[in-house]
């Protein structure tokens, strides 16, 4: 915005001086005839005061020659000035494409969050009942694959977050947020990855995916969800 | 008597309040405390009609709101009149009866008479045919009436406040309050206490404040709210906000501190801050969760719930130390520990039996046993300051309900009913009352609940997820 603005201002101040310059040719031809248009206004009185008249030829040619020059600077001017017009456009042509692609790459890491968010990433979320924390037999073969795929990707750490559905208590859903990824970073690290590569995090019932307050959704929030991080 | 309203102030106004032009005078001015300020110039009326005050607190017998028999009090409260040398703000007539209404109301012992516009003498002060129709009050159903009278003038303003016993046709109580037009609010509280302290010997709430958390996705702020908020007089007080999740804040039993638990470093760490938003102190930082419970009886200790050990377990640390003293060791999920009023024993929620059930256990972790059995799910326990008594929130059909249960396990009571999830009971000093959150269609809000008589009022309501209220000590 403010670059704009200055930018904006910068050409405002050029074209008013090169209309300031044209305009002050643009009159000369009335005022410092014969004086081959560098002196200003003296120029008449001189001619009034007895100076040799030059020939209507040379006057012609004289006029031809200043309306030639008059018209190669206003030519000038419009080049430069049609330059700056190219140059601001070209410049807001490419912060325009910046800005779309900066736009696009924070929609593709939005997308890939909200991706994670819904247990689309290389991990996919693991499910719980209602106030338990041990691990049915579908986590179990969920979290073999997870095992697989952490063995083949020993360049990503993981973090295990306890999630718990929006029912009970703050305190207590914490804890128990807690021992689901504890139980989930224990059976990991039994199929042998190492628990220096995870981490557990509990956020309770104050992460739910899904506040819509149905048992669908509940069963949603009932959660462990996995962030894999490249390591450090 | 004034001297202990002035030592409170839980009242908190911005500081442009005292030294803006509002009008007071530069006395007034320099005090930084809105009780001084407005009390200023409080006295004990001189006596209508010539009858003694009753003096004689010993000898006055109380209402027992205690008693499972108590039946509310019912006042009706008169108009207001404009006193010689009132200008503007005729207003007031209506509005002091008004928030003296909202403010008895909130206590849950007083039965409210439609008063408003009643043409009944009600003693208009400084007036020749001043007089009470104690008869017409009676006969309306007033057992007490509570009239009074202001005086505006160039920001200035003074009200006069009397109750009057109807039945025995007497002024028992009248005060006189000075002080800004913006510190009305403070007199309609500073007499709610009176009358309170005068008819039931109780000494109410306003001069506490309670804790919250307000949640926007994990975006929190923690408030404190004061009881003045109902009349208009106050806004909450920020004590910090923060864009990762806050939980749990706990009060210091002097008043002066607020824990809770912060995910500002990334997990769930503890942390003590100033109820005015200062000296904010990472105290406690474990690998895994790190959950703040209750603060001991004497301040020295604050018990936790850590999972440094692998599994959740309640530990109670020396503050001045940081010694940590490890008091469960079982396979369940144990969280939520409390103090008895007295430190000697601790009450905290086990999933030991596979459920979360509200245990008791010695202050040094043993002997615990089981105090609820009926219910599949109830955390969250507050002991009552009373010691009787433990609050606790329960799953009872569809929602979450408050009850309490005997520290023996007897005489299990379901407090609310209603829709909604009733969450987080915390007790207010004096163990009357229950401060708690109820969450139904989107919003959220803070109810009080009187623990005799049941009613509830709401104190705060938001679209904002509120959680955790903690009732602060009396705030000196």
């Amino acid at each position: 915005m403010m670059k704009t603005s200055r930018v904006l201002g910068i050409l405002i101040c050029v074209l008013f001086l090169t209309l300031v310059f044209t305009a002050g040719c643009a009159k000369k031809p009335t005022l410092g005839e014969g004086t081959g248009g560098a002196q200003p206004a003296g120029g008449q009185i001189e001619g009034a005061t007895g100076m040799a008249a030059p020939t209507p030829e040379e006057l012609a040619a004289m006029n031809k020659a200043r309306a030639l020059k008059e018209q190669t600077l206003r030519e000038q001017a419009e080049r430069e000035r049609q330059a700056k017009e190219r140059a601001e456009k070209e410049r807001l042509e490419r912060e325009k494409a910046e800005r779309e692609r900066l736009e696009k790459q924070r929609a593709a890491a939005e997308a890939e969050g909200a991706a994670q968010a819904r247990g689309e990433g290389p991990l996919a979320d693991i499910h719980f009942e209602f106030d338990q924390f041990s691990l049915n037999s579908e986590a179990r073969g969920l979290l073999r694959k997870h095992a697989a795929w952490l063995s083949a990707h020993p360049g990503y750490d993981l973090t295990i977050e306890g999630h718990c559905d929006d029912r009970g208590t703050t305190e207590y859903n914490l804890a128990l947020g807690e021992r689901r990824a504890a139980e989930t970073l224990k059976f990991l690290a039994a199929l042998g990855i190492d628990t220096a590569r995870m981490k557990t995090i509990s956020y309770g019932e104050e992460m739910p995916l899904d506040a819509s307050g149905t048992e669908a959704a509940w069963a949603k929030n009932r959660r462990v969800h996995f962030v894999v991080n490249p390591k450090k | 008597m004034s001297g202990a309203l002035i030592s409170s102030n839980w009242i908190k106004v911005p500081e442009s309040r005292y030294t803006g032009g509002s009008g007071m005078e530069k006395e007034n001015k320099r005090k930084r405390r809105p009780w001084a300020a407005i009390l200023l110039v409080c006295c004990t009326l001189a006596l209508w009609g010539g009858a003694p005050v009753l003096r004689d607190a010993g000898a006055r017998v109380y209402i027992d709101i205690d008693s499972p028999a108590f039946q509310k009090i019912p006042v009706a409260v008169a108009d207001f009149a404009p006193m010689q040398g009132n200008s503007g703000h005729e207003e007031l007539s209506s509005w002091f009866p008004g928030a003296l209404n909202k403010s008895l109301d909130l206590t849950g012992y007083f039965t409210l008479l439609d008063a408003h516009g009643s043409s009944l003498k009600a003693n208009p002060p400084a007036s020749k045919e001043g007089g009470v129709d104690f008869a017409g009050w009676s006969n309306l159903g007033a057992e007490y009436l509570i009239s009074g009278g202001f005086a505006h003038h160039g920001g200035k303003l003074s009200a006069e406040f009397r109750l009057f016993d109807v039945v025995q046709g007497r002024q028992v109580l009248g005060k006189q309050y000075s002080g800004g037009f913006e510190d009305r609010g403070e007199m309609v509280l500073s007499f709610t206490r009176e009358v309170l302290r005068l008819l039931t010997g109780a000494e109410g709430f306003f001069d506490t404040r309670v804790a919250f958390v307000a949640r926007q996705g994990q975006s929190s702020t923690l408030y404190t709210a004061g009881f003045g908020a109902v009349l208009g007089a106050q806004e909450l007080t920020r004590v910090m906000n923060s864009p990762a999740l806050i939980l749990s804040p706990r009060w210091s039993p002097d008043g002066r501190y607020l824990c809770f638990a912060s995910y500002r470093d990334g997990q769930p760490d503890v942390f003590v801050i100033s109820p005015s938003g200062f000296g904010l102190k990472k105290i406690v930082g474990f690998k895994g969760l790190n959950l703040p419970g209750a603060w001991s009886p004497d301040g020295r200790r604050l018990l936790l719930t850590l999972s440094k050990d692998g599994n959740e377990e309640i530990y109670a640390m020396e503050i001045g130390s940081g010694q940590l003293q490890r008091l469960t060791s079982n396979f369940g999920i144990d969280v939520s520990p409390v103090w008895s009023p007295d430190g000697r024993k601790i009450a905290f929620v086990s999933s030991l039996s596979g459920s979360p059930q509200i245990y008791v256990m010695n202050a040094d972790g043993g002997d615990a046993r089981r105090l609820t059995y009926s219910g599949s799910y109830n955390t969250s326990p507050a002991w009552s300051p009373k010691g009787d008594k433990i609050a606790y929130e329960g799953r009872s059909g569809s929602g979450y309900h408050i009850f309490s249960v005997d520290e023996d396990g007897g005489n299990v009571r379901q407090l609310t009913s209603g829709a909604g999830d009733h969450e987080s009971p915390s007790w207010s000093p004096d163990g009357r009352f229950l401060v708690f959150t109820i969450r139904s269609g989107g919003r959220s809000r803070i109810n009080i609940l009187n623990v005799n008589t049941l009613d509830t009022r709401t104190i705060y309501e938001s679209a904002d997820r509120i959680l955790s209220p903690a009732w602060s000590p009396r705030l000196k």
